[in-house]
């Protein structure tokens, strides 16, 4: 079978910093509350 | 925090239960390869950027909300919502060039040639983002075949399993996936220029 897409990228390319550092803060500032009626609220915490 | 020693499953579940720092360590391990990944098929840094934070958002938001079950299976999970990520933005940005067809050229010579230098890379590139768009086109057993078996890097085997046929029946799908996407390159008059 021929792949007419590889996951093997032929370039190495990093993501910025700040695209990065912003993820890690969206993760430190979120709180996933689960309600009764097992439902999610999202909530961004500054 | 020794990261090198810790598994990506282990890093997940203390992430899971808190450690933020596990979450650094995940990104910084496999990020270069998720963004070359992106970055090689949208080939534009800056949609790249989006779709790969777009990626651990959703990841980020699986995991704190407690549906992820590890399976020793994290970075080809990962990779999956990235792939339907990139889709996604190719169905949103959906273009059909109109080319001369030459009867004398297969596009099947310019994919399997595994030694291209940049320019015919980019070319190659361009032709297979024009294919993805005409994969849509295809009937709809045909199309989740051809997207499981070349985007999701699918076995015939799973492929069989996730859509309840046997596999001779997934094999004859792609078979005429194939014969049809041929078609199609031809009805829409896509030049595949070597």
């Amino acid at each position: 079978m021929m792949k007419l897409y590889s996951e093997n990228a032929s370039v190495k390319e990093q993501p910025k910093q700040k695209t990065v550092q912003y993820l890690l803060n969206y993760s430190k500032q979120l709180r996933i509350v689960k309600t009764n009626k097992k439902q999610y609220i999202e909530l961004q915490l500054n | 925090m020794r990261s090198a020693k810790i598994s990506d499953g282990v890093l997940v579940s203390n992430y899971i239960n808190g450690s933020e720092r596990s979450l650094e360590v995940l990104i910084q391990r496999h990020q270069q390869r998720i963004f070359s990944f992106i970055f090689s098929k949208v080939l534009d840094r800056e949609i790249a950027e989006d779709i790969f934070q777009d990626t651990f958002i959703k990841v980020i938001k699986t995991l704190k909300k407690g549906n992820y079950n590890e399976e020793g299976k994290f970075i080809p999970w990962i990779m999956r919502i990235a792939h339907n990520l990139v889709i996604d933005y190719f169905r949103k940005n959906k273009r059909m060039p109109m080319f001369k067809n030459r009867d004398d050229f297969d596009i099947f010579s310019v994919i399997s040639d595994e030694k291209l230098n940049i320019e015919n890379e980019l070319i190659k590139n361009q032709i297979l983002n024009d294919v993805r768009e005409l994969i849509y086109e295809l009937p709809e057993d045909q199309k989740e075949v051809l997207l499981m078996r070349i985007y999701k890097d699918m076995s015939f085997r799973e492929i069989a399993e996730n859509t309840d046929v046997s596999i001779n029946t997934a094999l004859g799908r792609m078979r005429y996936a194939l014969i049809n996407l041929r078609k199609l390159i031809e009805k829409h008059k896509i030049i595949l220029v070597n």
